[in-house]
C-alpha cells in the first residue's frame, strides 16, 4: 500500500468513521468483483481492484468523500449490489469504491403521498416489504430485487417485473438526490407530483448514467395500491415462433397486463437436467402475470387466453404457472450446469422479436454453444430479450470467447432495430453505435459535471483501461470479432443429442412431421386447437434487414 | 448431502447475485463484502482455486485473522443457503469451513475459548456444575428407563428453564412415561460444531447415545432445536446415532393434541406471533406444521399472527450459531429488528420453539426498552427499523408491551 493512500485512508476515517474506511487487501479483492466470473486475468487490462473501500451510511458522508477525492484526483466507483456485471461497479483505474449496501434506511412510507423515500442501498425486496406492511406495492422492480439496491437499478436504468404495466427504473421515481462528482448535493424532480414539464429532466440524466455523472443517494419512489394477490397464468408453446407471434399479438390488444415473461424450450431443458419438474412445452412458456381490480384483471385474463391461444399456446395450470412466477427471480438456477453462465440482454421491437430471436438461435448453433432465451416483454413495443450461455468458465479462452457471443447478439439487436442493454465497462464500445451523435453530447455533459474524470472513469462513456489509455471503440470490437474466430475453432459446450441449439426450440424440428405431442389433457397436437400451429417446418430465412454481412 | 460435498465445484457455481448478502441478518451488522455469504463463498472459492496468475498479480487469498473472524460473523441461520440462485450448501460449507480453520490452528475466539472450556470441564457451556443441571426439576426424579427420553439440553436446564418446566406439566398432563438423562446428560455438542472446535464432539456423542439407549427409550424428544439437530443429523453423519427416533417436543406435543390426550382447556390472552427457530425450519427438520397447530391449540385456529416472511424464509433471531459469543450487541440488534416488525404488526407475545431464540429475544427486548427509553434515532439504521422510527412519537414509543416465551409455557398457560 502506497503512502499516498494510507494517508487518504486516513483522512477519510476521519471523514466518515475508521469502521467505514478499509485497505484490508482481502476486502478490496471482493470489491474487484461483481456478478459473474470475470477472469482473473483481467487485470492485464483493467485496474479493478481498489484502493480503498468506503461504506457511508448518509449523504453527508458521500458528499465529503467525493469533496475530498475530488481535490485529490482519485477516481471512485459507486457499487451498489454489484449484480449488472457489466463492470459499472468495479473500478477501472482503481481508487475509491463506495460501497452503498448498507446505506440502507427506508426512510418512510407514506400512504398519503402512495411513496416511500430510501436510501440508495436500500434492496427493492426491502422497500416493497416496507410498502407491503403499509397496504401498498412497488410498481416495477428488477428481477433480482432480493439484491438489487434502489441507486443501482435506477444508475443502469432497467427494466424488470411489471415494467409492462408500470414502466422502467426511471418511471418508478419521484425524486432523487444525487450527490456530484465535486461533492454538492443535488436533488432533482418532485417527491409529491410528477417530475416532468419543468425545464430539462436533470432526474433523468441520472438514470442509465451508471454511476458516471454522480452518486445517487436518496430516492423518493411512487408506490400502487395493493387489490389483492398477483394473478400468474402460464402457457406452453410446440415451437418458439408460436411463442413470439402470441407475444407480438399480446402487446397489440387492448388490456395491460402487470408482467410478460418468456422462457425457451432450451432453457426448460437445462431445468429438466438440473432435476425439476417441467412442463411439456418444446417451444418454451409464456408467464403473464395479473393485478389490480378483480374486474379488470378477469377481462385481461379473457384477452390473454385469446392471444396465446390465437397462437396455440396451450393454458398451464394454476400449480404451473404460480411455479413459474415463483421462479421469476431464479432464472439463472441454470448455472449449476456451467457451472457458468453468461448473460446478455437485448431490447428488440415486439414485430421482430421473431426474426431476431431465429438469428440468435442461428448464432448459437454457429458457436456451438449450450444456450438458451429468456426475456421480459418491456413495453407494447419492447421486448428484453435474454440469452444466456452457460460455459465452463474455469477455462480462459472460452471464459474470454463468452464475449464475442455478446457482440452477436448486440449485432442483431442493432440490425433488427434494437440495442444492447446496459454499457458499463465492457460494452462501452457500444455507445457511439447505439446513440451516433448523441454519444458526443453524451461526453459534454460527462465533461461538464466530471472535468476531472474521476466519477466512475472508464464506463459508459469511455474505454478505460488501468495503464489511463481510452482505447477506442473500434479496437475493443475488432478484439472480440477476433474471440468469435477462436471460439469457433474450439469444440462446442454442447453435449451431443442433449442441447442442439436451436433444434431444442422448435426452430428446426424438434420432432419429426407426424410425431404428434401428447398433450397433459390427453389431446393431440393441431386436434381441436382454435388455429393450428403456425408453421409446419422451418421457414427458410427470418433473418431481417441489415443482416450481418459475414 | 454427504460428507464428501465437493466444496469447490460447489461454489465454482456461484454467479454473485448477491441474494445471500442482502438477506443475511449478520452481514446487515458488519457491512463488509467479507462478512456476507457472497463474499466469503468467493474466498473459498479463490483458495481452492488458486492458479500461478492469481499469485502474480497479487490476486491470491490467504487466511488472515480478518478472514477467521468473518467466517465466525455468522449465526449459520442458513438462509443464504435458502435463498441461493444455484442452491450451493453454505451453510454445511460454513460448518466445514469452522471445523477445517479450527484443525488448522486458528482460534478459537475469545468468546468461543470460554465456552469451550466450561464445555470441556463442566460438559455444559454455562460453566455450572453438572449437578446443577436437574435443579429445575425440584424434587422430581424420573425413572431410569422410559418409552420417550427427554434431552433437555443445556439452555433449558441452566438458562430458560422456565421453557424446561412447562415442557415437564405437559409430558404429565398427556400421561408421556418419560425420563431424562439427568445430571449424566452431557451438551449435545452443538458449541462444537459452531465454533468447529469438534476435538471433544465425539466424545459427547458417544456419552450421549449410550445413556440415551441405556433409558430403552424408542423416542428422544428434545425442546432444543440445537440438540435435535444433532442428536438426529450431526451423530449418524459422523457415524454415531442411537438406535432411537430423534424428534424435537413440538411434533410429539402436536401429536397429543391430535390424539386428544393433550387438550387446552382455554384460550391464550394475548396477540401471539410465532417466530420459526432456524434449527428447527430451514436448517433442521423443515418442521413448520406441528408448532402451528399447537398455536391453533392455545389460541384459537388462526387466532394469531405470522411474520411476514416465516417457515423457510423466517429470518433469525440472531441468537445462533456460537455468534452471541462472537458479538452480543450485533446479535441483540438482529433480534430487536425482528421485534420491531412484530410490533408494528401488533403483536404483544413472542412465541418460539427453541432456548437460544427465548433468550435472545429477550435480549432484544430489553434493547428496544432501553432505546425506546433513550430517545429514537438510537438505533443505527435498517429496514423494518424506520418503519416506526418518527411514527407515533414518544408516547407510542415508550410502550414496549411485548413478551418472549416458549411454545411449551404458551400451551402450558392453556391447560
Amino acid at each position: 500500500m502506497a503512502r499516498k493512500e494510507v494517508d487518504l485512508a486516513t483522512r477519510l476515517a476521519a471523514l466518515v468513521g475508521e469502521d467505514r474506511v478499509t485497505t484490508d487487501d482481502m476486502e478490496r479483492t471482493l470489491y474487484s468483483q461483481e456478478i459473474a466470473n470475470l477472469p482473473p486475468e483481467v487485470v492485464w487490462v483493467f485496474h479493478v481492484k481498489p484502493d480503498i473501500v468506503v461504506r457511508p451510511a448518509t449523504t453527508e458522508h458521500v458528499s465529503a468523500v467525493m469533496r475530498l477525492a475530488h481535490a485529490e484526483g482519485v477516481p471512485v466507483t459507486p457499487r451498489g449490489a454489484a449484480s449488472l456485471g457489466l463492470g459499472g461497479a468495479i473500478p477501472s483505474r482503481g481508487g475509491i469504491v463506495l460501497d452503498m449496501a448498507t446505506m440502507n434506511t427506508v426512510e418512510s412510507v407514506d400512504a398519503a403521498s402512495m411513496s416511500a423515500t430510501v436510501q440508495a442501498g436500500t434492496t427493492w425486496e426491502d422497500l416493497a416489504k416496507a410498502a407491503s406492511l403499509k397496504g401498498m406495492r412497488l410498481g416495477a422492480y428488477p428481477s433480482s430485487a432480493i439484491s438489487a439496491t434502489i441507486g443501482g437499478w435506477v444508475s443502469s436504468g432497467g427494466v424488470g417485473i411489471g415494467s409492462y404495466k408500470y414502466g422502467s427504473a426511471a418511471d418508478q421515481l419521484r425524486w432523487l438526490e444525487v450527490v456530484l462528482p465535486d461533492g454538492r448535493v443535488l436533488e432533482t424532480g418532485f417527491p409529491g407530483v410528477a417530475p416532468n414539464a419543468s425545464g430539462y429532466s436533470l432526474m433523468h440524466l441520472f438514470c442509465g448514467a451508471e454511476g458516471t455523472l454522480g452518486v445517487v443517494t436518496r430516492a423518493c419512489l411512487q408506490l400502487q395500491p395493493r387489490s389483492g394477490d398477483i394473478v400468474p397464468t402460464a402457457y406452453a408453446f410446440d415451437r418458439f415462433q408460436g411463442l413470439a407471434r402470441a407475444v407480438l399479438r399480446l402487446t397489440r390488444v387492448p388490456v395491460v397486463p402487470y408482467h410478460i415473461a418468456f422462457v425457451d424450450g432450451n432453457h426448460l431443458q437445462h431445468m429438466q437436467r438440473l432435476g425439476e419438474q417441467v412442463p411439456d412445452a418444446g417451444g418454451g412458456i409464456v408467464t403473464v402475470a395479473l393485478e389490480g381490480h378483480p374486474d379488470a384483471m378477469r377481462v385481461e385474463d379473457r384477452e390473454v387466453a385469446s392471444a396465446m391461444g390465437g397462437e396455440g399456446g396451450r393454458r398451464l395450470s394454476d400449480g404451473e404457472a404460480a411455479r413459474a412466477w415463483e421462479d421469476r427471480a431464479y432464472e439463472f438456477r441454470v448455472k449449476r450446469l456451467g457451472p457458468g453462465l453468461v448473460p446478455g440482454s437485448v431490447f428488440v421491437p415486439a414485430g421482430r422479436f421473431e426474426a431476431a430471436a431465429a438469428d440468435v438461435y442461428e448464432a448459437i448453433r454457429e458457436l456451438g454453444m449450450a444456450a438458451g432465451i429468456t426475456g421480459v416483454v418491456a413495453d407494447r413495443n419492447t421486448v428484453d430479450l435474454m440469452p444466456y450461455y452457460l460455459v465452463d468458465d474455469r477455462k480462459l479462452v472460452k471464459n474470454l470467447a463468452v464475449m464475442s457471443f455478446m457482440k452477436r447478439i448486440t449485432d442483431i439487436a442493432i440490425a433488427h432495430g434494437g440495442r444492447p442493454v446496459g454499457v458499463g465497462m465492457w460494452f462501452a464500445q457500444n455507445l457511439d453505435r447505439v446513440h451516433g451523435q448523441g454519444a458526443e453530447v453524451m461526453r459534454a455533459v460527462k465533461r461538464a459535471l466530471d472535468p476531472k474524470n474521476l466519477m466512475n472513469p472508464g464506463k459508459v462513456v469511455e474505454i478505460g483501461t488501468g495503464l489511463g489509455i481510452a482505447v477506442p471503440g473500434t479496437a475493443m470490437s475488432a478484439g472480440l470479432e477476433l474471440l468469435g474466430v477462436v471460439k469457433r475453432v474450439l469444440p462446442a459446450d454442447t453435449e451431443p443429442g442433449e442441447l442442439a441449439g436451436p433444434g431444442g426450440t422448435g426452430w428446426r424440428e424438434l420432432r419429426s412431421p407426424g410425431d404428434a405431442v401428447e398433450w397433459v389433457d390427453g389431446r393431440k397436437e393441431g386436434a381441436g386447437r382454435d388455429a393450428p400451429p403456425p408453421e409446419e417446418g422451418p421457414k427458410p430465412d427470418r433473418r431481417g434487414p441489415g443482416e450481418r454481412g459475414s | 448431502m454427504t460428507a464428501e460435498m465437493d466444496i469447490a465445484a460447489e461454489l465454482d457455481t456461484c454467479m454473485r447475485c448477491g441474494y445471500c448478502k442482502s438477506s443475511c441478518p449478520t452481514w446487515r451488522e458488519a457491512g463488509w463484502e467479507s462478512a456476507s455469504p457472497r463474499g466469503r463463498a468467493f474466498l473459498l472459492g479463490r483458495m481452492a482455486r488458486a492458479s500461478p496468475l492469481d499469485r502474480a498479480f497479487g490476486l491470491q487469498v490467504e487466511v488472515t485473522d480478518r478472514f477467521f473472524e468473518h467466517f465466525h460473523y455468522c449465526t449459520l441461520c442458513g438462509m443464504c443457503s435458502e435463498v441461493c440462485e444455484v442452491s450451493i450448501p453454505l451453510h454445511r460449507i460454513w460448518e466445514e469451513t469452522r471445523e477445517s480453520l479450527s484443525r488448522a490452528g486458528w482460534g478459537p475466539l475469545p468468546g468461543h475459548a470460554a465456552l469451550m472450556q466450561s464445555l470441556h470441564a463442566n460438559r455444559n457451556p454455562y460453566g455450572q456444575p453438572p449437578a446443577k443441571r436437574v435443579e429445575w426439576m425440584g424434587d422430581r426424579r424420573p425413572p431410569p428407563m422410559a418409552e420417550v427420553a427427554w434431552f433437555v439440553g443445556c439452555s433449558e436446564s441452566y438458562n430458560q428453564f422456565q421453557a424446561a418446566e412447562a415442557g415437564m406439566r405437559l409430558l404429565d398432563a398427556a400421561k408421556v412415561p418419560w425420563t431424562t438423562l439427568g445430571a449424566e446428560e452431557w451438551c449435545c455438542g452443538d458449541p462444537h460444531v459452531k465454533t468447529g472446535v469438534t476435538a471433544d464432539l465425539d466424545e459427547h456423542a458417544r456419552h450421549n447415545v449410550d445413556a440415551l439407549e441405556a433409558t430403552g427409550a424408542s423416542r428422544v424428544v428434545s425442546g432444543c432445536p440445537g440438540c435435535t439437530l444433532n442428536l438426529g443429523q450431526v451423530y449418524p453423519r459422523r457415524g454415531m446415532g442411537g438406535d432411537f427416533e430423534v424428534v424435537h417436543l413440538v411434533e410429539l406435543l402436536a401429536r397429543l393434541v391430535d390424539e386428544g390426550r393433550l387438550a387446552p382447556s382455554k384460550r391464550f390472552e394475548g396477540r401471539v406471533i410465532y417466530h420459526d427457530p432456524c434449527e428447527l425450519g430451514r436448517v433442521g427438520g423443515r418442521v413448520y406444521e406441528a408448532p402451528r397447530r399447537l398455536l391453533d391449540a392455545a389460541c384459537g385456529k388462526g387466532e394469531w399472527l405470522e411474520f411476514p416472511q416465516s417457515r423457510d424464509l423466517a429470518s433469525c433471531c440472531g441468537g445462533g450459531g456460537a455468534f452471541k459469543a462472537v458479538d452480543d450487541g450485533a446479535a441483540v440488534a438482529i433480534a430487536a429488528r425482528k421485534l420491531e416488525v412484530a410490533i408494528e404488526l401488533g403483536a404483544d407475545t413472542v412465541v418460539s420453539a427453541c432456548p437460544t431464540c427465548r433468550f435472545n429475544l429477550n435480549h432484544g427486548v430489553q434493547a428496544l426498552k432501553r432505546r425506546r427509553r433513550g430517545g429514537e434515532g438510537a438505533g443505527e439504521r435498517g429496514g423494518p427499523e424506520a418503519l416506526t422510527a418518527g411514527k407515533g412519537g414518544a408516547g407510542k414509543a415508550d410502550r414496549v408491551k411485548l413478551r418472549v416465551m416458549d411454545i411449551k409455557e404458551l400451551l402450558e398457560r392453556c391447560l
